[in-house]
């Protein structure tokens, strides 16, 4: 029964995370229309970033989150600019970018991690953070985790608050909904996908340091963070921040009992359990590409 | 012609070369040999599929470790002989999978399921070994050598080659071309496009798998990490990417200087070899997104900047002069094909072609079709009216399968097709035409059109299907087009190259989406000729029109819609003298 | 004023639009008329810089937007104050009324008139005021053009630019639709209105003209047009 509890607070700790992780996703999808395959070595590369400052110079994780935002919103923006407005403006149909666009993204997965691995290789990377055992529902969870979840939560709504009840976050949304339309609305669409884009950069980060507090990681692991945001986005429905959060701790759970009641070697499977299950409920209107 | 030929023996001869290399007795070559032909098979394989859909997978590790897999596994219980096919087996196997659950709905899906397939699949072998076998690595202890490696490599290369090369000219090398540019208007060809996408995916996986398993006993010693190692679907990527993927020598050009850069970095800078390859990709794509092979055309041009862009053949009026064409459409009517010889003019007596029966449809609470019902005679042509927005192309779309319908039923020859999609539909026997057209510019006329008639069920064999595309294209006056690309036509001539798709399908019932929007006058007079000629020949036509003279002068019957419903059904000139369709016409007067 | 010059547009080889040119002054409703493919959304469409013309110029109010339109900047166009509802369009279907008019507002030239404007708007189209709340996309196709031009209002327009603003309505709704346009065009704003129901656009409109496979072919006072057999063979083609 204990276990039973454990394994379930674990799994919404991580699907807490998880969810925040999907937010940022879907919004540079969803905004922007980048399938951003680098976001796990983005977010890996925040994670470097809390670690190292931690181990030598003793910064906490919340400072590193202070400081590791803007960083990670310039770079992103940046990376937009200079990479993928480039490549729309050169790339003739719209399926022609889409498939350069996803290439592109893979590549820069590669730059990311290939520049983390030429300096730390495969090493592990952990720090003990707030390792204080606490009590809840029955259940022992140490505080870093706790506080992570917390801090995912608390992101994840300001984020989703920025988007609903602001001007600018209504903008964005506009954007998602009608990219083609937003113009008569007065909205600049290249300027504020470029600014989302980098907005979603700064969740991954935010991401990244979060599960450096609780979890051992090195820098391969990008990719299954990248494919667990996809398909916690896939299964909330693009755009859907409610259904990001569900879908979240969905997947956290999951995860979690199947690591304890069968495997750890196969959560990465119930994973694409979900993945596939997301997809084969999906509706499968032949227009879905055609009318977009 | 000797251009021609020596193209032609380039392959054979330089792959008669590389399978020299071997008696060198040079180790090193042998070595570099063996990535090379490794990476230039991955590539093409690869290429084959994504190079014309455009779908993108980027699962290459994935398939390749399950190939290098099977060998690791059976290769002390099964000849190595039967782990080839396998392997092959499994690899497809495996992609049909992929295939079935995400190759139904958008790209992005399918892209995302092939990008953590081979970290899945790593995973879980190493699970598998871990839990099941005990170990995790096996080792591979076989007597086979580098060079049978090699030679393996190249027979298959060869054959991949080959198999490109046949496909390239196949319908079913069509069909992959005709997804990538516009699903929708393939699959009203008669594709089916989503049965051709799996199968293209399992073969080219298929493929991978075999390489890997060829390679496999190189290792000796074999586990996930390097069966799995994701740089290889990367690499592939890089290569494919450089040498151009749309091109049959593109993966080779890619693979020869690419090959021995990574060899070099891989021994000076095993550390950034990663990051330095990442760089190089993006460089590729900013600096040659048509790959190296891209570039000659370019080239060319730069060279005889006198070469002209548009190539009408000799003797081509259509281009300045749009009223020719109408005259060979008129004579060449009766029976040249076979189809028939009917040269009647208003056969409307005819049995029910069509039953559309209580259709309704509704998008987002706005109902678009409302309770519909009207019937098609065989051989007549059906005209349906109504202003903008009020459901017509709507109709069409449920009629084609486009639409699945909320409620009604349409029957077709006394069978019901409602809900079917389209390609079923089209294959049936009813064709159409968009109203927006719907061409694939880069593709010559001739390849627009030999689909359909190999698609749509008739032609048996690729030369049937050429000769019947040819003789349609001839009857629609454009027979000098054969070759031109579709995006170098007019606009006339683009709307007749749709139609002679469409008819491609040897259709029993047409359906003409505004078919005449948009053409000048003149072109109009030929156009409405030429709509003439088909239901001389006993066509049976539905005709989606704004144009009331078009109307009044071509259709035997016509429905008027408003807000989705009937308002008028009868012969064009009472119904068009109808005091209601005036008014939905001309809209409400300020005091009606 | 807003004065378009010899717009010419080009799909491809197809000429869409060939030299076609209006003026609307402030406060005035001009309509153009045409069958469908007649190149009516084209000629608006390239007036926001949605497609790129070949050929002509467009002023507002003496300022050349032509290289704003080239440029396909439109969104510094609705900036300028030339506002479109496009066909069909004109909203953001996953968002609420409420969120459709604070985008209308976006533009900085329209943030300080935001509350007036919205009370403007929501005095033209009551029924808008109790579903506030409701997404746009579960509303009837009526209350949807009415959220459309509402939105556009509240871009602070002076020029409104209108696609078949009628299409698909019943004849009830589309009457209470272009009923409202006069009291918009009292507030000074000038419309220039694309439509396929003739009589009644004609009768709120002072101006009109005839748009033939992108040609102008006729214009003329509202009153000329609306007996015209000019206009009746637009439609009807009769002979």
């Amino acid at each position: 029964m204990a276990s039973l509890l454990d394994a379930l607070v674990t799994g919404l700790v991580y699907g807490g995370v998880y969810a925040l992780l999907a937010l940022g996703l879907t919004l540079q999808y969803g905004v922007a229309r980048i399938l951003n395959l680098a976001y796990g070595d983005f977010l890996i590369a925040a994670a470097v970033f809390a670690t190292l400052l931690y181990q030598h110079y003793q910064l906490s994780p919340l400072v590193s989150l202070v400081l590791v935002a803007p960083i990670s919103f310039l770079v992103h923006l940046l990376v937009y600019h200079l990479v993928f407005v480039q490549l729309e403006r050169r790339s003739g149909s719209w399926r022609a970018m889409e498939a350069s666009s996803i290439l592109l993204a893979f590549g820069l997965s590669f730059v990311v991690s290939g520049a983390m691995l030429a300096i730390f290789g495969g090493k592990l990377f952990s720090y003990s953070y707030l390792l204080v055992p606490v009590h809840i529902l029955g259940s022992v969870v140490p505080a870093n985790r706790l506080l992570a979840f917390v801090l995912a939560l608390v992101f994840g709504g300001i984020a989703y608050l920025l988007l609903v009840r602001t001007r600018i976050g209504t903008a964005i949304r506009a954007i998602a909904v009608d990219p083609d339309g937003a113009p008569l609305a007065g909205i600049d669409v290249r300027r504020w996908a470029g600014i989302t884009f980098a907005f979603g950069g700064i969740i991954c980060a935010a991401g990244g340091v979060l599960i450096s507090m609780f979890q051992t990681f090195n820098v391969p692991m990008g990719v299954s963070f990248t494919l667990k945001a996809l398909v916690v986005v896939i299964m909330g429905g693009v755009g859907n921040a409610v259904g990001a959060l569900v879908a979240g701790l969905i997947l956290g759970v999951t995860e979690s009992f199947v690591a304890r009641y069968v495997s750890p070697g196969l959560t990465l499977a119930a994973v694409y359990g979900l993945f596939v299950l997301a997809v084969l409920t999906m509706r499968t209107g032949i227009l879905g590409r055609a009318l977009r | 012609m000797m251009a021609s030929i020596a193209r032609t023996a380039a392959l054979p001869l330089l792959l008669l070369l590389a399978a020299l290399v071997p008696f060198s007795n040079n180790d090193f070559y042998v070595a570099l040999g063996v990535s090379l032909l490794m990476y230039a098979t991955l590539a093409t394989a690869w290429g084959v599929f994504a190079g014309p859909t455009k779908y993108i997978s980027l699962a290459t590790a994935a398939f390749f470790g399950v190939g290098a897999y099977t060998v690791g596994l059976f290769y002390e219980k099964i000849p190595m002989l039967l782990l080839y096919p396998l392997a092959a087996i499994i690899g497809a196997v495996l992609a049909a999978f992929v295939g079935l659950t995400t190759l139904r709905i958008q790209g992005m899906y399918f892209t995302i399921f092939t990008f953590g397939l081979a970290e899945l699949i790593r995973q879980f072998m190493t699970w598998y070994q871990r839990n099941v076998s005990g170990s995790v690595g096996v080792y591979i202890l076989t007597d086979i050598s580098a060079r049978q490696i090699y030679w393996s490599l190249l027979v298959l290369l060869a054959l991949t080659l080959l198999g490109s090369w046949l496909l390239s000219r196949s319908r079913w090398g069509l069909a992959l071309l005709m997804i990538g540019e516009d699903e929708l208007a393939a699959r009203h060809s008669g594709v089916r496009t989503t049965a051709v996408k799996v199968i293209a995916l399992a073969v080219t996986s298929a493929v991978i798998a075999v390489v890997g398993a060829i390679v496999a006993p190189r290792w000796t010693y074999l586990d996930p990490n390097i069966a799995f190692n994701p740089t290889l679907s990367f690499m592939r990527a890089v290569i494919a990417l450089l040498g151009g993927m749309q091109r049959f020598w593109g993966p080779l050009a890619g693979a020869i200087p690419l090959v021995i850069l990574f060899d070099q970095l891989n021994a000076r800078y095993p550390t950034s070899y990663t990051l330095i390859l990442g760089l190089l990709f993006m460089v590729i794509v900013f600096v040659l997104p048509d790959g190296i092979l891209g570039l000659l055309p370019k080239l060319q041009r730069l060279r005889a900047p006198a070469a002209p862009a548009v190539t009408p053949a000799p003797g081509a009026g259509t281009l300045s002069e749009p009223v020719t064409p109408a005259a060979p459409a008129r004579q060449a009517s009766p029976g040249v094909d076979g189809t028939s010889g009917v040269v009647t003019t208003a056969p409307a007596t005819g049995t029910t072609l069509l039953a559309v029966r209580d259709l309704r449809k509704t998008f987002g609470g706005i109902v678009a079709v409302d309770g519909l019902s009207f019937e098609i005679r065989e051989g007549e042509v059906f005209g349906i009216i109504g202003p903008n927005g009020s459901g017509k192309t709507t109709v069409l779309n449920l009629i084609s399968g486009v639409y699945e319908p909320d409620r009604g039923e349409i029957v077709f020859l006394g069978r019901p097709i409602t809900g079917k999609p389209p390609e079923e539909i089209a294959r049936l026997g009813i064709a159409r035409t968009f109203q927006l057209v719907r061409i694939y510019p880069a593709l010559t006329c001739l390849d627009h059109v030999i689909p359909a008639a190999l698609f749509g069920g008739h032609a048996r064999t690729l030369m049937e299907a050429r000769d019947h595309a040819v003789h349609i294209l001839e009857e629609l006056g454009m027979g000098a087009f054969l070759h031109v690309p579709a995006g170098q036509l007019n606009f006339i001539d683009q709307k007749r190259l749709e139609l002679a798709r469409a008819l491609a399908l040897r259709p029993k019932l047409l359906l003409l989406d505004e078919w005449l929007a948009g053409l000048n006058p003149s072109e109009m007079v030929i156009g409405m000729e030429l709509i003439e000629s088909l239901r001389g020949r006993g066509m049976t036509i539905v005709l989606i029109e704004h144009l009331m003279q078009a109307v009044r002068r071509l259709c035997d019957r016509c429905i008027v819609m408003s807000f989705g419903q009937k308002i008028a059904e009868g012969v064009p000139e009472d119904v068009l003298r109808d005091p209601e369709v005036v008014r939905v016409y001309l809209g409400e007067a300020d005091d009606a | 004023m807003l004065e378009i010059r010899e717009l010419t547009v080009h799909y491809g080889l197809h000429e869409a639009l060939h030299e076609v040119s209006i003026a609307v002054a402030p406060g005035e409703i001009v309509v153009v008329l045409g069958a469908n493919g007649a190149g009516k959304s084209t000629l608006l469409k390239a007036t926001m810089g949605m497609v790129r013309p070949t050929r002509g110029h467009v002023t507002l109010d003496g300022l050349d937007l032509t290289s704003l339109i080239r440029r396909r900047l439109t969104h510094q166009i609705v900036e300028q104050g030339l506002v479109l509802v496009p066909e069909r369009g004109g909203t953001f279907t996953d968002l609420t009324v409420q969120e459709n008019l604070t985008l209308g507002a976006f533009p900085r030239r329209a943030r300080a008139r935001e509350a007036e404007l919205r009370a403007f708007a929501l005095e033209l189209f009551p029924r808008l005021k109790e579903r506030l709340h409701q997404r746009v996309g579960t509303m009837s196709g009526g209350e949807q053009r009415m959220v459309a031009v509402a939105r556009a209002l509240l871009s602070a327009p002076r020029f409104l630019l209108l696609d078949e603003p009628t299409l698909g309505l019943a004849p009830v709704l589309a009457k209470q639709l272009l009923r409202v346009l006069p009291q918009i065009a009292a507030e000074g704003i000038g419309i220039l209105l694309v439509e396929q129901n003739a009589q009644l656009s004609l009768s709120v409109a002072q101006r009109g003209a005839v748009l033939s496979n992108g040609h102008l072919v006729h214009a003329a006072s509202a009153a000329e047009l609306r007996d015209d057999p000019a206009v009746r063979a637009a439609y009807l083609g009769s002979e």
